[in-house]
């Protein structure tokens, strides 16, 4: 989306105009969804953030600053409430980081069902494998094509940290991709 | 560059190109525009009224207050030490 036409949309939205909120949401929804349930490794959960996401930018739309970058907002906000979740929830961290391995040693998962090809199901697989704060950084930048500066400002990190953080996650799914790939390939 | 440095930009450009979409189904998208369109159509609430005017006032009269502050209390501090010597 540009940056001047992101500019019309939030001072549109600002005033009101569910129009302009429509064209958010149809830009928006899929993409958030998929970095929601990418996290998650729910789609249940996913929906349920994604809709109080949305609810909150309706709601916080007058307040928001002319410069507010629907994207990054949007990322943001959804990351949080995912965070939130987490820690409201009874999972502790090992559990946590047992339910995000599942997928790649457990049978199909609601994402390989949506995966249409086989190295769909394992980069679906390998993501999952890989911990939450590696994920989320591939998924900003590899996938959404977020600027690091912007990737930065959702993640709240340094651009140095994240840049460290992102090619960490390179090689981590590098490894994985490598592990799962199918025997033919590996001989 | 490496092999497992080019091992691992094969292995991001493979996400950016290959990772499915994933979408909610049409009912839970039209079902969530619907709530958050409405939510959109409501009324400011009163108190976010009141607390915009509060905050702007605020920012008004913070930096001559805090001013105002440091210089009562600069003359304060320099009549001290006058009335000691």
């Amino acid at each position: 989306m540009e940056s001047s036409s992101e500019a019309d949309l939030v001072a549109r939205l600002r005033g009101g105009d569910a129009d302009a909120f429509d064209t958010i949401y149809e830009a928006y929804r899929a993409r958030i969804f998929g970095f929601l349930a990418r996290m998650a490794g729910r789609r249940d959960l996913a929906e349920d953030l994604l809709q109080e996401t949305f609810l909150r930018l309706a709601a916080r739309a007058r307040s928001l600053a002319p410069d507010t970058r629907p994207g990054a907002w949007l990322f943001t906000v959804a990351r949080n409430l995912y965070i939130s979740h987490c820690r409201a929830s009874i999972l502790d961290a090992e559990r946590l980081d047992g339910m995000a391995r599942e997928p790649a040693t457990g049978g199909p998962t609601p994402f390989d069902q949506a995966a249409a090809s086989e190295l769909g199901v394992r980069l679906e697989r390998a993501l999952a494998a890989l911990p939450p704060a590696h994920r989320e950084v591939l998924l900003l930048i590899a996938v959404e094509r977020m600027e690091h500066e912007e990737a930065a400002a959702v993640l709240e990190l340094s651009r140095e940290a994240l840049r460290q953080r992102l090619s960490r996650a390179r090689a981590g799914l590098a490894e994985q991709l490598a592990g799962a790939a199918p025997a033919r390939r590996t001989g | 560059m490496n092999d497992n440095e080019r091992t691992a930009d094969d292995a991001i450009d493979l996400l950016a190109r290959e990772l499915p979409r994933l979408d909610v189904d049409p009912a839970t998208a039209a079902a969530i525009r619907a709530r958050a369109r409405a939510e959109l159509a409501r009324h400011p609430r009163r108190l976010s009224r009141v607390r915009g005017i509060a905050r702007r006032g605020y920012h008004r009269v913070e930096l001559p207050l805090a001013s105002a502050l440091a210089v009562a209390y600069l003359a304060w501090a320099v009549q001290t030490i006058l009335m000691v010597h």
